[in-house]
């Protein structure tokens, strides 16, 4: 019997043609996130150099003045891009992957964006998360919406009652059939991603995969909860398409609405008015107090005394630069919460929500998601401050610029360890997946 | 095709619609979910324009109570400004989420605009945030296909189609009797929303109500062109399909198309046809050009060199120090205006970039009526590219005066020799200097240099008309 069932199932063109055509999506998805990555990696190579020709230019320019140089000089920190990232692009096209910091005030210069066109960002990325969250689900409704009242509107269902045994197992291997096609699909693109990008076979990607596959399950057992109230193709069409623009539309934008309005993030604009303040403020204030918090932060410069007199110090001057970052720390500290509130919050609805969740957990394991950029945020601020700690006794001891070993001021990489509780990755896809199958049995014991 | 045929086909077709209880609550649940959106939408707007309002006071405040300073200084506290969205917003957000918040503006230095909403939301994000726009453009489709899919289909299998037309109504009659039915079903949609959008903006109380009324009368009527096309839509592949089923397929397919890959598959080749610079790549080359062409802070740089041989010969004196004016004010404004001409011609070069891309959204508009819907939207809410536009020019331009105004207080005030005038001016100055206040771009400049959007609505109100025409030739009965 399933051999004709799996002939029934491929006979019919349109459903070659819906899985090609989820195949061609699939490859766009893969092609797109490759092109994304070429593109971030093309300019992670690139910084390198010019970082090098811009120190070289600027030491040559300013070879006695080592305070001025330091003025100038940029030090590329790079937020490492998983190869995994081209699956899920995630905030990754919004936020850097690399940014250059002077050892100045850290809070004017960390929320420099990259340049994007915020229409385009707004549009949003094909990426292949976008297929499987979307386009795989619609293709899985087109398959299950009849599979029951198909037969009952051409008047073969009271045949087929008759001579299958078991109405409930017929249905069931023709939905395996099924989510063993849109499976084969599945993986055909993962492997195809895995060996065009390169990605590495490690635990992110096994998870990636993981998560992705359950969530293909969730549709079908969600499928076959509706099929089973015997309702007409036309309704079930509707009720599926309904759950379709319900789950991936309208509640989670909803959501983001209402995220945005509890935890609004002024804090961000906040820090940067303190910062400004905090550093500008101190040129026409005496110059006591400064130093005095600057050597209370930094004990081992107590050394570089500034008098009250003196017309300039490069001392005083990172000593006002440095008091910037830390009237801003507050607001800042504060504004970090409230993204990791906004966070939290989707996580929680990622709980309800499994394409919430497959979107969410795969952009955790693809480094391109908020955990990653708040981990990013704060290894960028360490980095600057090994900066800091690095120039500031060569500026305060008037070093000559020809004397520092420039080679080793090179482009220095944060990975991300990336985390994730497998319990909260994939108890939600189990829990809904048992709870429809349990409710569409019940319903299945009704059928003959 | 007699008149009164036709209006009776309509108000069939009408009634019938809203006879359905399903119709009604889907109505019911539609506006209410609209309402809901423009009420958090309001709220949020009013919490932001405080905040922003009362950042943008204190902002002035510290730049007036600033103590007397040397103005080179106060070029380099420099002003902080912040974005204000339209309060149509409210209705449609645009691509405002995606929008930096705020700038730093200084001397020498060109800052991006920082803190997007988006950037600050994480990944739920990419599911967009909700807005009524967003329901009338994606939602209220959908819905107009899954009531309407059978309007011509259902007719045939029931074998009513062939009554009608032995009744004495032509196939046009039919065609556009159902069409304007549907249609006039679908303004429930969008009229109950016009007071409410109107009354809601006004109370804002940030843009003139001749503003407003202005948009809105740009924005309703195209948003009921879209629905004569979807309408069109509707009835015209019911009528082509040999059953309901079929049509509905179809249709689904069809809004998929509209809604989902065509915008996405434009977006994705704009990128591609017209590559952008990465901030590094950009911020290295404009370096390495105003190094090239003359640092004001190297006295040895052969064009400050000719400046100040001009300069001398101009005064008639042999050092610098003999000048009248303040020499290094002199330097400083000339090396203003050299890097951020730089500068801004290596912007003008990434802005092109994105504007060929949007030119190519736009014109996509001729082959997705929903991108052409959802441009011609933003346009006139005021929250669409050419908005931002406009806002990061003002912001540098007002860069530009408030750099080269304290060069110009330096060159008159400050002592070019160490102990002949005081090195700091009278704080009296800082006051002088005026506010920076955004000005909302208004309605018929935007549409002066993007008129290709109105065009693309005109455009399917004619093909609209045409489909039904073609189509009530072809009209099968059975």
């Amino acid at each position: 019997m399933n051999n004709y069932l799996y002939k029934q199932f491929f006979r019919n063109r349109g459903n070659l043609a819906a899985l090609l055509l989820l195949w061609l999506a699939g490859t766009v998805g893969i092609y797109t996130g490759k092109r994304f990555l070429e593109r971030n990696e093309d300019i992670i190579a690139k910084s390198a150099s010019y970082q090098q020709q811009s120190i070289a230019k600027n030491v040559a320019l300013h070879q006695d003045n080592m305070g001025l140089l330091l003025y100038y000089l940029k030090f590329n920190f790079v937020n490492e891009t998983p190869k995994l990232a081209a699956l899920n692009i995630g905030m990754r096209d919004l936020n850097p992957s690399i940014q250059g910091v002077t050892i100045r005030n850290l809070e004017e210069q960390k929320h420099n964006s990259d340049f994007y066109n915020p229409a385009n960002a707004a549009a949003g990325n094909f990426d292949f998360s976008f297929v499987l969250v979307f386009l795989f689900p619609l293709v899985i409704i087109a398959f299950c919406y009849n599979l029951i009242s198909e037969d009952q509107e051409k008047g073969t269902w009271k045949l087929l009652s008759v001579q299958s045994g078991n109405l409930r197992r017929l249905i069931d291997a023709k939905i395996l059939l099924r989510l063993l096609a849109i499976s084969v699909v599945y993986l055909i693109l993962l492997l195809t991603a895995v060996i065009w990008i390169g990605i590495p076979l490690d635990t992110h990607l096994l998870i990636y995969t993981s998560i992705g596959w359950l969530y293909l399950v969730f549709w079908f057992v969600l499928c076959r909860w509706i099929i089973s109230f015997q309702g007409s193709s036309a309704q079930n069409a509707l009720v599926l398409v309904v759950c379709w623009v319900a789950m991936n539309f309208i509640i989670p934008m909803s959501a983001n609405l209402i995220f945005q309005k509890i935890y609004p993030v002024k804090e961000g604009l906040e820090a940067q008015m303190a910062q400004r303040e905090g550093y500008h403020n101190k040129w026409d204030e005496a110059k006591a107090p400064t130093m005095q918090q600057f050597y209370k932060a930094y004990p081992q410069f107590s050394q570089y005394k500034v008098g009250e007199n003196v017309g300039s110090s490069y001392v005083w001057y990172y000593a006002m630069q440095h008091a910037g970052d830390m009237e801003a720390a507050g607001a800042a500290k504060a504004y970090d919460q409230q993204l990791k509130h906004r966070n939290d919050a989707a996580i929680l609805l990622g709980y309800i929500l499994p394409n919430v969740q497959t979107q969410l957990m795969g952009g955790r394991e693809a480094g391109t998601g908020m955990e990653n950029y708040l981990a990013y945020g704060e290894a960028l601020q360490q980095f600057h401050e090994a900066q800091r700690l690095f120039f500031y006794p060569l500026i305060f001891s008037e070093q000559r610029a020809g004397l520092v070993d420039w080679s080793r001021q090179t482009v220095k990489v944060f990975s991300d360890s990336r985390k994730s509780d497998p319990l909260q990755l994939f108890l939600p896809y189990l829990f809904f997946i048992t709870l429809l199958f349990v409710l569409s049995n019940q319903k299945f014991k009704k059928l003959c | 095709m007699a008149i009164s045929n036709l209006g009776l086909v309509i108000k069939k077709t009408r009634q019938e619609l809203l006879k359905e209880k399903r119709s009604l609550s889907i109505l019911i649940a539609v506006l209410l979910f609209a309402i809901l959106s423009i009420a958090v939408g309001f709220t949020r707007y009013a919490d932001t324009q405080k905040t922003v309002q009362q950042y943008r006071e204190e902002t002035r405040k510290n730049w007036e109570k600033r103590p007397d300073k040397h103005p080179h200084r106060m070029a380099h506290y420099g002003y902080m400004v912040f974005r204000n969205a339209h309060p149509l917003q409210i209705f449609d957000g645009g691509i405002d989420d995606f929008l930096g918040n705020v700038i730093f503006l200084e001397a020498h230095k060109q800052n991006t605009a920082n803190l997007s909403e988006a950037g600050s939301s994480g990944t739920l994000v990419r599911f967009g945030t909700f807005s009524s726009a967003f329901i009338l453009q994606t939602i209220v489709p959908l819905i107009l296909i899954f009531l309407g899919f059978g309007l011509v289909a259902r007719e045939r299998e029931d074998a009513t189609l062939k009554l009608l037309h032995v009744q004495g109504l032509s196939a046009r009659t039919i065609i556009w009797g159902k069409v304007l039915g549907l249609w006039q079903f679908s303004l429930l949609f969008v009229l109950p929303l016009i007071p409410i959008v109107f009354v809601a903006a006004l109370l804002l109380d940030v843009a003139s109500w001749s503003d407003v009324l202005l948009r809105l009368v740009l924005l309703f009527p195209a948003y009921m062109v879209f629905y004569f096309f979807i309408s069109t839509l509707t009835v015209i592949i019911s009528a082509r399909s040999r059953s309901a089923a079929t049509a509905l397929v179809g249709l689904i397919g069809c809004w998929l198309f509209m809604v989902l890959f065509l915008p996405k598959g434009i977006q994705f080749l704009a990128q591609h046809t017209y590559p952008t610079p990465s901030r590094i790549a950009f911020e290295t080359k404009v370096e390495e050009e105003v190094l090239k062409v003359g640092d004001s802070h190297n006295p040895d740089d052969p064009h400050f060199k000719h400046l100040k041989d001009s300069l001398l010969s101009h005064y008639k004196v042999k050092t610098t120090q003999e000048l009248p004016i303040n020499y290094s004010g002199v330097v400083m404004k000339e090396g203003e205006r050299i890097s951020s001409k730089i500068y801004a011609d290596h912007l003008k070069a990434l802005e092109d970039q994105y504007h060929h891309q949007q030119q190519l959204t736009t014109i996509s508009g001729f082959v997705n009526p929903v991108v052409a819907i959802k441009n011609l939207s933003m346009l006139a809410s005021g929250t669409d590219y050419f908005a931002y536009d406009r806002f990061k020019q003002q912001a540098e331009t007002y860069r530009y005066e408030l750099a080269q105004h304290m060069n110009e207080l330096q060159i008159q005030h400050i002592a070019n020799v160490k102990g002949d005038k005081p090195a700091v001016v009278n704080k009296s100055y800082w006051k002088q200097f005026p506010e920076f206040r955004y000005q909302f771009v208004q309605l018929d400049e935007s549409i002066k240099s993007q008129w290709l959007p109105l065009l693309a609505t005109a455009f399917w109100l004619l093909l609209s008309v045409g489909l039904i025409e073609t189509s009530s030739k072809k009209l099968k009965l059975i």
